[in-house]
């Protein structure tokens, strides 16, 4: 797993076709579609990414952006 | 056999039919049942998803319905059952298509009136599919509460990230592609397309937004016309390369549900089961595991694969130009 620290968000995260993600010590569903050669996660409908990386980092300004608006 | 036709040329007859068949699937409840016919296609849609949050079954930690090649052949079923519960309110009726990509910004605009399938850029408030009673609709039309991204009105919140539809090149250049491993992510996701694809299938949900970018898009009928015209640029592909494998051509591994012979839930005698949404979900959405419980069970002899959904002639249906 690689490591980085994305927005004060630990990230680790496996750029493989077996992707793995996990955000501040918890794994996130995500899964690889292979045709297409792109990665998504279930808590990001309708997008998909070229790397495990640009991924994560997706999420983490999706979960900040949720944080921010407190959405209902 | 049945002609889907282009929702920017339906009569004004033809729309009040098909507005009304809809309203009537949302207001109309099986025997024993307390989820409308109309919601239950909505919990399935979440329940699809679902999958990837289940830990036991085949098909646990895949999205039936998404990101692999069952996208298409998996909607392309969805839209005929629920095409058939219309057509059982009102026989004359057929699943039109917003042709987005080819059609004008003009006719995208008009579809979007009171008298069609509502207004969008925020809240819905008038026209068929207001929560509230309006002469379109003295019934209303709210959000079921197990089935809900945001409150218990339509939303159409487009998001701005996505300023435009697909463009024509985008989907002229997606009908290009020579093999269907290829043109499903071409479709689904603008994946291998030039700048104006706007994210193809995966663009027009945020572009209409509010809840159309949520799993639980199926709240908004708007997503059954944006379907359709997924359908009918899968069936000109179909018939824009003979001979082609249409399914599956390059034999890759792919997540049960998608294999060409895979029966996909939920039509697949109860293999598989939706999961429940992980605790940290980071924002709210209808959770699979209550909605599948708004769901009947499918016969254990309803079972459909890739494989038997690849004609639409064979299913009934035409469209029309």
């Amino acid at each position: 797993m690689d490591k980085v620290e994305y927005k004060n968000k630990k990230v680790e995260f496996e750029e493989s076709a077996v992707p793995k993600i996990s955000i501040d010590g918890k794994p996130t569903q995500v899964s690889h579609d292979a045709e297409a050669n792109r990665f998504n996660a279930g808590e990001l409908p309708y997008r998909s990414f070229k790397s495990v990386k640009d991924l994560a980092e997706a999420i983490v300004e999706q979960r900040l952006q949720h944080e921010q608006e407190g959405e209902t | 056999m049945r002609i889907r036709k282009n929702a920017a040329f339906l009569t004004d007859d033809e729309w009040a039919r098909y507005c009304n068949a809809v309203v009537t699937l949302k207001h109309t409840f099986p025997g024993g049942s307390s989820v409308s016919i109309y919601d239950q296609f909505v919990a399935i849609h979440v329940c699809v998803w679902g999958l990837r949050f289940s830990t036991s079954g085949p098909a646990a930690g895949v999205d039936g319905a998404h990101g692999e090649p069952g996208f298409l052949p998996w909607h392309r079923e969805y839209l005929r059952r629920y095409e058939a519960a219309l057509t059982a309110v009102d026989p004359t009726v057929s699943l039109p298509y917003w042709n987005w990509g080819f059609g004008s910004d003009g006719e995208t605009d008009d579809l979007f009136q009171d008298d069609r399938i509502g207004p969008r850029g925020g809240i819905v408030t008038s026209g068929y599919f207001a929560e509230a009673a309006t002469a379109h609709n003295p019934l209303g039309w709210t959000i079921h509460p197990d089935l809900r991204r945001f409150g218990s009105a339509l939303r159409r919140t487009g998001a701005a990230s996505v300023g435009s539809l697909p463009s024509q090149a985008a989907v002229i250049e997606a009908l290009e592609k020579a093999m269907f491993s290829t043109f499903r992510p071409a479709l689904e996701g603008g994946t291998g397309l030039a700048p104006g694809n706007n994210g193809m299938h995966n663009g027009v949900h945020p572009w209409v937004g509010g809840d159309m970018g949520a799993m639980s898009s199926p709240n908004d009928p708007i997503f059954f016309m944006h379907h359709a015209q997924i359908d009918r640029i899968w069936a000109i592909w179909q018939r824009k390369h003979p001979g082609v494998a249409n399914y599956n051509d390059n034999n890759i591994s792919v997540g049960q549900g998608h294999g060409p012979n895979d029966n996909m839930w939920p039509w697949d005698a109860g293999l598989s089961a939706p999961g429940a949404l992980p605790p940290a979900f980071p924002f709210p959405s209808a959770d699979p595991a209550v909605a599948a419980a708004l769901i009947p069970t499918e016969a254990a002899i309803d079972l459909v694969t890739p494989e038997d959904v690849l004609e639409t002639e064979a299913l009934g249906y035409i469209y029309g130009d």
